[in-house]
């Protein structure tokens, strides 16, 4: 458990840049017809 | 034999509260979040059968926004926006409306009152958790709040008379996007450090509580025990407030008149205003971030909730104007939204803050420059 949480804390710092780069990759996706 | 049993339910009893007790995150998640986030995808559901007549989504369009979207990408947006807002601290519409129009093409007069469903039931989540923590007071709040019901009636025949057009909309919500750029970055300059010796000097008062905390083994929280934002005087025009050893004085009239102003322009865009809100009590009356939010999320969920009337009732009833929000749209939006803060609320001191405040800036700036330059020029791109 604590090796786990140790993990989780040292990943955390980066959550939100790949919360916005799959945000990013999500919008691409979506307006690929019409843009 | 009973002695056996009545202890063994005991012990089971027992462990079962030491457990909850030791996973006070999963908890709060189960006991509150858990079933906000449920009610509010249930009346999704429930609202998109009552206004389109059928569950809408990436099969069947959303009849007022007048777009195909799959039902997981609305949550989606909501969670991202309102996780990286509530990180740095402001509501998630002046991030979700732009996503909504430019990326769903959802262009109508009806997506800003759907974001006001967003502003307005986002904040609900983070609010439960402010109110335990005693970062609440009312009369703080009061004369903003006064201001908002006065002035966000107003904003929507704004939008509905000046704003109908989708370019000039955008070139303006591209003017506010990029004011909030301007603010993301400067907010880690040296100057403005500098400026905000105040709020310093509280963070350092609360980080060193953290650390004591910490040590202690005790679940990590900046604020003392006994915090409280008490009111120490209250008239028609002062209030003064006490918080931590400090006091503050605020003029009523100022207050009201703060909140008349933003809630005029907020509620014409369809956000929360607290993009406009946060820069001027932290820069003009010097309010640290978790003493401000005892009077923004208030002002926000009252600014929401009555521009939201206003758009719904009061604009077609005067006007004629149809300016109805597309209700399951934004609820299934605020759905995520509400997690995306609360996951926000718990992570946020392990965020490197100098790297994701000037990112985001530059994001938003790009994004806001881009809709104002398309009001005079048009771009060889849609925006």
């Amino acid at each position: 458990m604590g090796k786990i949480r140790e993990k989780a804390l040292k990943f955390l710092p980066s959550l939100p840049f790949l919360i916005l780069a799959i945000a990013f990759l999500v919008a691409v996706y979506h307006i690929r017809y019409y843009w | 034999m009973d002695n056996l049993a009545k202890n063994i339910s005991e012990s089971g009893t027992r462990s079962q509260k030491t457990y909850w007790a030791d996973h006070p995150l999963l908890t709060e998640f189960l006991r509150e979040q858990l079933p906000i986030t449920a009610a509010v995808f249930i009346a999704g559901i429930i609202a998109s059968h009552l206004q389109h007549g059928y569950l809408a989504g990436g099969g069947l369009p959303f009849s007022i926004a007048g777009v195909k979207v799959p039902i997981w990408h609305l949550l989606w947006m909501g969670f991202w926006t309102g996780y990286t807002m509530a990180l740095v601290g402001e509501a998630s519409g002046i991030f979700s409306l732009p996503y909504s129009m430019s990326i769903l093409q959802f262009t109508s007069l009806g997506v800003s009152p759907t974001s006001l469903i967003t502003t307005f039931l986002n904040p609900f989540g983070a609010l439960l958790g402010f109110y335990r923590n005693r970062q609440w007071n009312l009369d703080l709040a009061m004369g903003l709040c006064v201001g908002a019901v006065l002035g966000s009636p107003i904003g929507p025949f704004i939008r509905v008379y000046y704003l109908d057009d989708p370019k000039p909309f955008k070139a303006i919500i591209g003017t506010a996007l990029f004011l909030m750029s301007v603010h993301l970055i400067l907010q880690v300059t040296p100057w403005y450090l500098r400026r905000t010796a105040r709020q310093r000097a509280f963070k350092e008062k609360f980080d060193q509580i953290i650390k004591e905390r910490l040590k202690a083994g005790k679940a990590p929280s900046g604020l003392p025990d006994d915090f409280k934002i008490i009111t120490l005087e209250k008239s028609i025009t002062k209030v003064t407030i006490g918080y931590w050893g400090e006091t503050r004085t605020f003029n009523v009239p100022v207050m009201v008149l703060i909140g008349f102003i933003v809630g005029v322009v907020a509620s014409a865009l369809g956000v929360g205003g607290g993009f406009m809100l946060v820069p001027i009590l932290v820069t003009f009356f010097g309010l640290p971030m978790y003493v401000l939010v005892a009077a923004t999320i208030p002002f926000v969920i009252v600014l929401s909730l009555t521009g939201l009337f206003s758009y719904a009732v009061i604009v077609p009833w005067l006007s004629g104007a149809m300016a109805a929000p597309d209700w399951s749209f934004g609820l299934f939006v605020a759905c995520g939204a509400i997690f995306g803060a609360w996951i926000a609320s718990k992570t946020q001191r392990f965020i490197p803050e100098k790297l994701l405040k000037p990112m985001l800036g530059v994001v938003t700036a790009i994004v806001g420059v881009l809709y104002m330059i398309n009001y005079f020029w048009q771009l060889p791109f849609k925006v």
